[in-house]
């Protein structure tokens, strides 16, 4: 996750990953509420298909029922018998059947056409109630068990309970008397066995069913629970035919109600959230992990982009930091594109140019001073300017001017190993040089300059870079001669320490101030650049550090009683160095 | 005995290079000069020298062309060739045509002087007498030419003789020369092999016996000029240094005479 690290990156990945957290959280929803809409449509249909199936059923039983008092009444013997029964209690029914037999006939009787009925229809029908004006008589039909009577009952007895689901359905009918159309004789109600109507009908599927009357309710499956059981109630007394309830958190409960204002009756429907959730698990889960799966995926692949990104910039800002400390490497285009990698591609370009640059303005100063160098050479013929020296030589000789002709020598010679082509000597060959120098400065100085050069053989024997020790030594005759002393004194030493070989300029001139001498001391130990005007000490030490491979230590101190020393250290494990010309 | 040939186109040179050894010195007792090639070869014929000095380039000619003409003569000479051109390939063909040594213009001293010894010493057979120089540029202490000395340990030396007779030390020099006395009695003892002081002593000495050989007057009063206030431990010095006590040198002096 390096890409963290970089704000850019960091700030779009938690805006992608929320934004995809939400859209994963809305996809799940989606799908979930589809899932749940769909079972809840399913619910309505069965359900209506239930309510139609037990109207159906209601209505074919009292199809039946009108059929069979139809029947009864075209039938004259069995409407004999049925009058005889009507409104009577046993005895008087049974008087008046013999009364109205004319004892030849087997008499019919109406009670046995009604059982049989009844039996026909598989018990549909559980009970009926005969009522006349002043009490009724009740007739019961059990599976099995056979019928039971109970006559004279009053009209209002409990044992025919009207407007109650689970009692029965009540199919009431207006009798008419037979020998006077237009007088009522009574009622007859037939109770239907609202089990048997209903509960073949009621397919309930996943939730809760129950068809509800003004005083019971039946319901499917049974249900246990107060608190349903008052859900129940609240969505049958408000006249709505579907809502929801919500009923705890994240669950809510959707209903539906049909009501059959011919048979007095709601059928409503519930079914919970989490219901419909328990049903169908496997699809949830799906849905969950699916978008779990999703999520994870689009995270691995976001990360795997960005980690990607990043390291591409990582690797760009690493080639900058580069740049910025002198190194132009090119930068690993890659596989990409993009604008990052126009970015590289630009920066690319733009070190190359920045290369090219250095290099034609490096060549072109190089070549300027082979130009220089070529001019003043042609113009000063090395042979004409020898042949020259050593005429003028000569002459000295001839006037006897021996010093004058030791130090035009000395000049030639110095000249000479100067402008030698080789760049690597020995410091014995250096030293050489370096006395020709201080020969020709003696011979300046006649008589108030004095040196001294004590540098044992295995000093002399090492390599080291051309030109070194005499703009060392000249600063002296630049800054610390003394004109009026007749005993200036310039000495170099050299001893070997056991770790290093040092070699010491000493002079007797003037000391330098401690503050410039500690920051001339700072700029050797760093390399610094050179004060303007001064003297090459800083060239003289970056040449020797360059050589000696930075094994090589200047310092410059004041000595106790005048002058100052100038001290180079070359440290012995690096004594021969790289041939690399400097 | 030694015949030497110079040859360069520079008549100034030549003169120089007359001047710039003490030929007399190597028994050269015969030195023909040429200013060209051709006279060169003809003189060379005629004088058959022993050394010649040779221009390595006169115009188009080249010196080493010369050489090779004249080594097919069987002439004695042995060649140094003297250039103003740094170039290799001039050395190398003198080299190869026999030249004993290759020496670029300016001429040093030395290497001239070397140059001609070599060929002395190796070619002829002949020996080189050597300190037959001024008894005055012996430093009689040391017995050593004073060109030898760094002009340092040289000055130390002139300032002992020109104020050996007060009182002098090495201090007092030291502080001419801003120096640290310690520092200077170093390099003057690792270069002479004598410390500062038995220097002094012994010049001293040497001062005075010069004196008690060569005058008359009282050896205390010599003991006194040579910068010895005691003249016991002037005695105990001249008698350990020489052998002799000043007084039985001086009875020596006057005997001889």
């Amino acid at each position: 996750m390096q890409f963290l690290k970089i704000k850019v990156y960091r700030n779009n990945f938690i805006i992608y990953i929320s934004s995809l957290l939400i859209i994963c959280i809305i996809l799940g929803a989606s799908l979930c509420s589809m899932v749940i809409n769909d079972q809840l449509q399913k619910n309505e249909n069965a359900t209506m298909n239930a309510f139609n199936r037990i109207e159906a059923n209601l209505d074919l039983t009292e199809n039946k029922i009108d059929n069979y008092i139809l029947y009864l009444y075209s039938n004259k013997p069995l409407l004999r018998d049925f009058i005889c029964f009507f409104g009577n209690n046993a005895e008087t029914y049974l008087t008046n059947r013999l009364d109205s037999s004319d004892g030849t006939t087997q008499i019919s009787s109406v009670l046995d056409d009604l059982q049989q009925f009844v039996f026909n229809n598989q018990f549909i029908v559980k009970q009926i109630a005969f009522q006349s004006p002043d009490h009724m008589n009740l007739m019961y039909f059990k599976e099995n068990q056979g019928t039971s009577f109970q006559f004279s009952l009053p009209n209002n007895s409990t044992l025919l309970s009207e407007n109650d689901i689970s009692f029965g359905y009540v199919y009431s009918k207006e009798l008419m008397n037979p020998q006077n159309i237009t007088k009522p004789l009574g009622k007859i109600k037939f109770v239907i066995n609202s089990e048997k109507a209903v509960a073949g009908s009621v397919n309930y599927g996943i939730g809760k069913v129950a068809v509800m009357s003004a005083k019971t309710s039946m319901y499917y499956p049974p249900v246990q629970d107060q608190k349903l059981k008052q859900d129940f109630q609240k969505i049958y007394s408000e006249n709505n035919t579907r809502g929801k309830i919500q009923s705890g958190f994240l669950n809510t409960l959707y209903y539906n109600v049909y009501s059959s204002k011919a048979h007095g009756f709601k059928l409503v429907s519930t079914v919970s959230t989490f219901e419909i959730i328990n049903n169908n698990k496997p699809l949830f889960l799906l849905i969950v992990f699916g978008i779990f799966l999703i999520f994870v995926l689009m995270f691995i692949v976001i990360a795997v982009f960005m980690t990607h990104d990043a390291k591409y910039l990582n690797r760009m800002l690493l080639t900058i930091g580069a740049a910025k400390s002198g190194n132009f490497k090119e930068f690993e285009l890659g596989k990409r594109n993009d604008e990052l990698r126009m970015i590289a591609q630009e920066l690319n370009e733009m070190y190359a140019q920045l290369n090219r640059y250095i290099d034609t303005e490096y060549k072109l100063k190089l070549k300027q001073k082979d130009t220089e160098m070529k001019m003043l050479q042609r113009q000063v013929n090395p042979h004409f300017l020898y042949n020259t020296l050593e005429i003028i030589r000569s002459c000295a000789l001839v006037n006897h001017d021996e010093q004058v002709a030791d130090a035009i020598s000395n000049l030639g010679a110095m000249f000479r190993d100067v402008v030698k082509s080789e760049d690597v000597i020995t410091i014995g060959q250096e030293l050489e040089i370096l006395t020709r120098y201080l020969k020709i400065m003696e011979f300046k100085f006649s008589g108030s300059f004095y040196y001294q050069i004590d540098v044992p053989p295995e000093i002399r024997s090492l390599k080291t870079v051309k030109f070194w020790m005499q703009p060392l030594c000249e600063n002296f005759f630049v800054h610390g001669y003394d004109k009026n002393c007749a005993f200036n004194l310039l000495i170099v030493n050299g001893t070997i320490e056991p770790d290093a070989y040092v070699i010491e300029i000493k002079n007797n001139g003037e000391k330098i101030e401690q503050n410039d001498l500690e920051s001339i001391n700072e700029q050797l130990r760093n390399g610094g650049e050179e004060p303007h005007g001064k003297i090459g000490l800083m060239n003289v030490c970056s040449r020797l550090r360059f050589f000696y491979d930075n094994h090589v230590a200047m310092t410059i101190s004041n000595n106790p009683e005048s002058g100052v020393t100038i001290s180079v250290r070359i440290e012995k494990e690096n004594e021969h160095v790289s041939s690399a010309d400097c | 005995m030694y015949r030497l040939l110079i040859v360069d186109d520079e008549p100034k040179i030549i003169e120089g290079i007359k001047l710039m050894l003490n030929w007399k010195e190597y028994e050269v007792n015969q030195i023909i000069t040429a200013t060209s090639y051709n006279e060169a070869i003809q003189k060379a014929m005629e004088y058959k020298p022993h050394i010649g000095i040779f221009d390595v380039c006169i115009d188009d000619t080249r010196g080493y062309d010369i050489i090779e003409t004249l080594n097919s003569f069987s002439l004695p000479t042995k060649y140094i060739m003297i250039s103003g051109y740094d170039e290799f390939e001039f050395a190398r063909k003198a080299i190869h045509a026999g030249a004993k040594d290759y020496l670029m213009k300016p001429i040093a001293q030395a290497e001239l002087r070397r140059a001609v010894e070599k060929i002395i010493v190796e070619d002829f057979n002949g020996s080189i007498r050597t300190g037959i120089a001024d008894a005055e540029n012996i430093d009689p202490v040391l017995g050593i030419p004073y060109d030898s000395l760094s002009n340092l340990t040289g000055k130390v030396i002139l300032m002992v003789k020109g104020e050996y007779l007060k009182n002098i030390n090495l201090k007092i020099i030291a502080d001419k020369f801003k120096m640290n006395s310690n520092y200077l009695g170093q390099i003057f003892l690792k270069e002479t092999n004598i410390k500062f002081s038995e220097y002094l002593m012994v010049y001293r000495l040497i001062q005075a016996r010069e004196k008690i050989e060569n005058t008359s007057e009282k050896i205390y009063n010599i003991a006194h000029q040579v910068g010895y206030s005691n003249i016991n431990y002037f005695y105990t010095h001249f008698h350990s240094y020489f052998g002799v006590s000043p007084s039985d040198l001086r009875k020596i002096e006057e005997e001889k005479q």
